[in-house]
């Protein structure tokens, strides 16, 4: 698994922190329409799919890829940068730490992922729409 | 004041992540044993009353930029950062979020990260910089 050690999620009507991605997605889950809810496990599904795609084709361990494609918002975007092995060893390695941000805007979905190694860190950013477009049940 | 919510220690396992500045500096005072606790206390007093008159300086009410000089690192800094239109608007808009990821990079040397939230994008400041050396108390366990 992508060593992603915290997640910030920020709304306009507020911002929650995760200290690990399982308890990121079951609030994502929970705030979401039963509709929205049903898109977002298919979403997980064809995620889990990339990322064992991604650590067959790269030679990695399936645990070491898992999640990967939250960093990047889309899958298509991801497989992009992923060719590069530089964004390759900085996101995989287990000893990175991983810092994901989320803002959701009228605009679209901001991420900023910061990967921390021992001694510094490289910022990746990227803007999405989806998968990251999660509406409370009320705005639905 | 300066919207900090998150504050994020990275560099521990797991990291921590504090909802709001308040609550990571309560916790860093709490945590700290004397001397240090004093130190902490005086120096969170002297940068208090250095943001009042930072915000003075570039004509702002002085509880806008409470917390800023913590964003980079020193009060030095912190007056450059401010001159720059920019920056002065994006940390004065309560509007805007910000967080903060707090990491050590080498003896005595610590980055700032702040990322400030707004809501068309996200602007990233990075603070590398040798604290003097109260602040650098702040960053020990």
């Amino acid at each position: 698994m992508v060593n992603i050690q915290s997640i910030v999620h920020i709304t306009n009507s507020g911002h929650h922190a995760f200290n690990s991605f399982p308890e990121y997605w079951n609030y994502a889950l929970a705030r979401s329409s039963p509709r929205h809810r049903e898109k977002l496990k298919k979403f997980k599904q064809v995620s889990d799919l990339f990322s064992d795609g991604i650590a067959e084709k790269y030679g990695y361990k399936k645990e070491q890829t898992k999640n990967v494609s939250f960093l990047f918002g889309r899958l298509s975007q991801g497989n992009k940068k992923l060719e590069d092995v530089f964004i390759r060893e900085l996101v995989f390695s287990l000893e990175h730490q991983v810092i994901l941000e989320i803002k959701e805007t009228d605009y679209g979905t901001h991420v900023v992922v910061t990967v921390h190694r021992e001694n510094d860190f490289e910022i990746l950013s990227t803007v999405v729409t989806k998968p990251f477009e999660i509406k409370p049940q009320s705005e639905q | 004041m300066v919207n900090i919510k998150t504050v994020t220690i990275v560099g521990t396992e797991p990291v921590a992540v504090y909802e709001d500045f308040d609550s990571y500096w309560r916790d860093q005072v709490a945590r700290a044993t004397e001397p240090r606790k004093s130190k902490l206390i005086r120096l969170k007093q002297h940068w208090d009353w250095g943001a009042v008159c930072f915000a003075q300086s570039v004509d702002l009410p002085p509880p806008c930029l409470a917390n800023v000089i913590f964003l980079f690192g020193s009060p030095e800094k912190t007056y450059i950062e401010l001159n720059k239109p920019k920056v002065k608007e994006l940390l004065s808009n309560p509007d805007n979020i910000v967080t903060l990821q707090l990491k050590k990079t080498a003896p005595g040397k610590n980055a700032i990260i702040a990322l400030v939230h707004t809501q068309e994008e996200t602007e990233i400041f990075i603070t590398q910089i040798y604290l003097p050396m109260d602040a650098t108390e702040l960053f020990k366990e």
